[in-house]
């Protein structure tokens, strides 16, 4: 039987759901209408004559961060270590060059070489379609960057999992960064990032440089007239001893299980703040069973504030999750800011203390594996200059945090939605309709879009692959299933049901698979 | 014809196992031709059996033989000792008493006498001696006492060889160089069978070279002067049995040799070379080979007096006649090694390497028409300039071994040049030539690996240690 004979059951007692008043779990960010104006962007003194706070000045697209780096590396005499998984920099590339050919070698370089290029190191920000063209602009403007530098001397290798920005001058200065180095971090991103006139610091990181160099890179590409990416054979394995530190200033690291004292150092800054503590980072996911999530629990149950900088990224439920979960342990302590562009990461302590690290408040990277690094400088002035730089961020925030908001204020923010008005939604045949009432009562829904397919997903993980009928206002319901919390895959949001009335209908049995005996009541 | 590969002439004359670098090499590129043979004479022995032996023995002994004889002295049989008689009376082994030599197959017999030494046959006399013997008779016989034979002269020859010479006549194919006139190889119908069908056109006579128009007095010289005319001695390889001759009368036709690339012809050729080896002050021993297929081999019975001018024989008369690429004085000396030692600038320097990666003589290009001709040039730099070109010439070809160790290798170039020179040039130390290689982009790997421990091991090493 064909669905235009199939015969309609009676509308009346169907039961109805509308939708919108429902609430979205987690933190989710809008708009904000109302921008603060009177922020201007300002260098930030740390009155600390041989650590000097840098960041990018994004209002006027002036690359502090750069210019000092391209000094450094100029003013270089013997060596220049580099370690950035991301050269999409033409200015920085070339200075790189320069020195190559002016120090005739000398200049080591730690990036993503071949495979180890990945996408999801890239850390893009905006929704997957740009996304999926940046991504191929970037690798294919970092490949054209390494040619250029093997050909000038530089020396390339590449260790899988190391996500850390930083750059060693002369083991006599060491510049710890935010910026990956690209054109955007440089001049369009919030960044910031510490130089380090230190030479036992810088010396230190210099140490570490060799060691991820000597030890833990599998790629290298060796100077000469071509980008030659090869395997490196297996090396003696030597001990690493750890980051060793001396005076107001220490570098720290992640250098996979072989030393994790950036985790300590996060932990110990967020344990000393008394009144507050201001945190930047690119990310927020997976601190609700992360040390540095237990730090924050204890920091606001001594009844520390915290202002906390996130990118607002809607679409990852992690992130949402673990921003609700800080915001629901002191909802008056902690504040929640977000910034479209900002990747800056740090952590100020009353400040007086500060950790400003390559990683991000991420539990799954960067804590007990892959290879980053901070640093962490015990000094009011340093720590305050951190401190009001990524407050001025927090200031010029655009995105304002909103936890559990309903799929109405959500619209009203202007997020998208989808299939306003009233539908049936015919479910499969034999499908009980109370758990499913019960789901959609409570919780808001979600068209979503894969490739070949449109789903129906309810907050608490309720997936209903469905086939929309607009012209018969009728969404036939293929399939349910329950959705483990891994994310529907390559599907991607259309926009939340704000506006929609859902008359909830049972399809029949077709009629070669209705009971015998239904059948014989109807012979005559 | 393109010039060749004086380098790989070089190596294949060593391959051939030629002892000692020559002191110049002449090398020409020359024609190939088949010659395509309607009848050449063979001769091929066969073992003569016991039974004929001891016929022809016996004939030997007595002077004259019947059948009666045979089986009274060797007990054969009546019948036996009649058929065998007759069979070598059929074989010209016997000859029937009375008749004359003459009457004999003149064609064999002169066929057998051209191929055997003279000597066999200088003593040869169409009499037999008659020799007492103390051979008794076995029984008397029934068997005819005729024929009555002696011995001929094919008969006598057999005897003493245990062999009896038989004819064949082949039809072959023939490969020549034609000046000079030597033998490459016989073609094997067997393998081409393809060539019947895509063969060219024989040559008119007007086109055939001289030395290939007397093929048939050439191949018809004895074995000696046969090999030193055309590289044939007795035996052709590729045909059976002792080439004799082409057969008088047959006729022979000449082609160009080529093979067929993308539908053209194209010509085979073979490299003439002529190799000339120090030997006293001013003296050049010459020698021939033929290279051809990649392989060379000697051809001792060309004479080089044939095909170079006696000027350019000895040392300084081949300065002389010519012209190279670098020109060199008529005084130049020859070393005791038998190159000729050239003081050269930084330029020539360069010029003067070749492509080896360790420093030795070079082969320096001239031409002394009709030959590509390669002198032996053992390279001087003549100031100091010049030994630095050849250092970093030297450096820049030894990528893999800089990135090993570059010091090290920076010192064994420094001593291989100095010994090659025989004398210290006061080369740049490993940190000068790092400095002056940098440039050389595909050095710098090895210019980065050799800081590498500079840079990231030794500066940590105390770090490490009191960690």
């Amino acid at each position: 039987m064909t669905d235009d004979i199939r015969p309609t059951p009676p509308a009346t007692g169907a039961p109805t759901i509308q939708l919108g008043r429902q609430r979205v779990p987690g933190v989710l960010f809008i708009r904000d209408k109302s921008p603060s104006s009177g922020v201007g962007y300002q260098v930030q003194d740390t009155g600390h004559g041989d650590i000097v706070h840098v960041s990018t000045d994004d209002l006027s697209q002036s690359a502090h961060i750069r210019d000092l780096l391209i000094a450094q590396i100029r003013g270089a005499s013997r060596k220049v270590l580099f370690c950035s998984f991301l050269f999409a920099d033409g200015n920085i590339v070339q200075a790189l060059c320069e020195a190559a050919e002016r120090l005739q070698g000398g200049v080591y370089i730690l990036t993503a070489l071949g495979k180890h290029l990945r996408a999801e190191v890239l850390e893009l920000d905006d929704e997957v379609d740009a996304q999926t063209a940046k991504q191929r602009e970037r690798a294919q403007r970092h490949d054209e960057h390494l040619r250029r530098l093997a050909r000038a001397g530089a020396w390339l290798r590449s260790a899988e999992d190391c996500h850390a920005k930083f750059c060693v001058v002369d083991d006599a200065c060491a510049i710890v960064t935010s910026a990956n180095s690209t054109k955007e971090a440089y001049e369009i991103n919030p960044e910031d990032g510490l130089a380090l006139y230190q030479p036992l610091a810088a010396r230190e990181f210099g140490r570490l440089f060799a060691h991820i160099w000597q030890q833990l890179t599998t790629l290298e590409s060796l100077p000469g007239a071509n980008l030659d990416v090869h395997s490196l054979p297996a090396r003696p394995s030597l001990p690493w001893h750890a980051l060793a530190s001396d005076g107001d200033s220490r570098a720290v690291t992640t250098l996979r299980k072989q030393e994790t004292s950036l985790l300590d150092a996060a932990v110990q800054v967020i344990d000393r703040a008394h009144g507050h503590l201001t945190i930047a980072t690119y990310s927020f996911m997976g601190m609700e069973d992360h040390p540095v999530g237990g730090a924050l629990q204890r920091a606001l149950a001594r009844g520390v504030g915290i202002d906390l900088l996130v990118q607002p990224r809607n679409h990852i439920e992690a992130q949402r999750a673990s921003l609700a979960w800080l915001l629901e342990l002191a909802p008056e302590q902690v504040r929640i800011h977000g910034h479209r562009r900002t990747h800056t990461k740090s952590i100020v302590a009353d400040d007086q203390l500060v950790l400003l690290w390559t990683g991000n408040l991420d539990a799954r990277h960067g804590w007990d594996e892959g290879i980053e690094v901070g640093v962490v400088v015990e000094d009011p002035g340093v720590a305050a200059a951190v401190g009001r730089w990524t407050r001025t961020v927090m200031r010029r925030r655009t995105d304002v945090a909103l936890n559990a908001p309903s799929v109405c204020q959500l619209a009203e923010a202007g997020f998208p939605t989808a299939l306003p008005g009233d539908w049936e939604l015919w479910l499969p045949p034999k499908t009980a309709t109370g758990p499913l009432m019960g789901s959609l009562v409570r919780h808001a829904v979600e068209l979503m879009e894969a490739p070949g397919q449109q789903l129906l997903r309810s907050a608490d993980g309720l997936v209903m692959h469905i086939k929309v009928d607009a012209a018969r206002r009728r969404i036939d319901v293929q399939r349910l299933q329950q959705a483990n919390g891994g994310g529907n895959g390559a599907a991607r949001s259309k926009g939340w049901l704000a506006n929609s009335t859902l008359k909830i209908r049972v399809s029949p049995l077709p009629s070669a698979q209705q009971p015998a005996r239904n059948k014989k009541r109807q012979t005559p | 014809m393109s010039a060749p590969d004086l380098q790989a002439i070089a190596a294949s004359l060593y391959q051939a196992g030629v002892k000692g670098n020559p002191t110049a090499i002449l090398a020409r590129e020359l024609e190939l031709f088949e010659v395509e043979f309607a009848a050449l004479e063979c001769m091929q022995e066969s073992e003569l059996r016991s039974a004929d032996w001891a016929v022809l023995a016996l004939a030997s002994a007595l002077g004259r033989i019947s059948p009666l004889l045979v089986d009274e002295y060797l007990g054969l049989g009546d019948t036996v000792s009649e058929a065998i008689v007759h069979r070598l009376l059929g074989d010209q082994l016997l000859l029937q008493d009375g008749a004359e030599p003459a009457e004999a197959d003149e064609g064999l017999l002169s066929f057998a006498m051209h191929l055997l030494t003279s000597s066999l046959f200088g003593t040869t006399s169409s009499v037999p001696p008659t020799a007492s013997t103390r051979a008794r008779k076995l029984r008397a016989s029934r068997a005819s006492d005729l024929p009555l034979c002696r011995l001929s002269d094919l008969g006598h020859m057999a005897l003493e060889r245990g062999a009896i010479p038989q004819r064949r006549v082949h039809k072959a194919r023939l490969v020549f160089l034609a000046e000079p006139l030597l033998f490459i190889r016989v073609e094997d119908d067997r393998q081409q069978r393809h060539t019947a069908r895509h063969r060219q056109p024989s040559l008119p006579p007007q086109e055939v070279p001289p030395s290939l128009r007397t093929l048939d007095s050439s191949l018809s010289l004895p074995a000696d002067q046969r090999m030193a005319a055309c590289g044939i001695g007795t035996g052709v390889a590729g045909l059976s049995g002792q080439l004799v001759r082409i057969v008088p009368g047959s006729q022979w036709e000449v082609r160009r040799l080529s093979r067929r690339v993308d539908g053209q012809h194209q010509p085979q050729t073979a490299t003439l070379v002529m190799a000339a080896f120090h030997a006293v002050p001013d003296e050049l021993r010459w020698r021939a080979f033929l290279r051809y297929g990649g392989q060379a081999r000697a051809c001792p019975q060309i004479d080089a007096a044939q095909l170079i001018d006696a000027q350019a024989r000895r040392s300084a008369g081949l300065l002389a006649a010519v012209r190279s690429e670098l020109p060199l004085p008529a005084d130049t000396p020859l070393r005791g090694d038998g190159a000729y030692e050239v003081p050269c600038d930084s330029d020539q320097m360069i010029h003067m390497l070749g492509e080896v990666d360790r420093p030795c003589d070079t082969l320096l290009r001239a031409r002394l028409d009709p030959w590509h001709a390669g002198l032996r040039v053992h390279a001087m730099p003549a100031d100091g300039e010049a030994a630095r070109q050849a250092f970093y010439a030297f450096l820049s070809r030894s990528d893999a071994a800089l990135r090993r160790d570059f010091d090290a290798t920076c010192a064994a170039v420094a001593a291989s040049l100095a010994a090659y020179w025989g004398r210290d040039h006061g080369l740049p130390s490993a940190d000068e030539a790092a400095v002056n290689l940098w440039p050389q982009v595909r050095l710098r790997a090895a210019l980065c690996m050799r800081r590498l421990e500079h840079d990231l091991v030794s500066p940590y090493a105390a770090e490490e240690q009191t960690a």
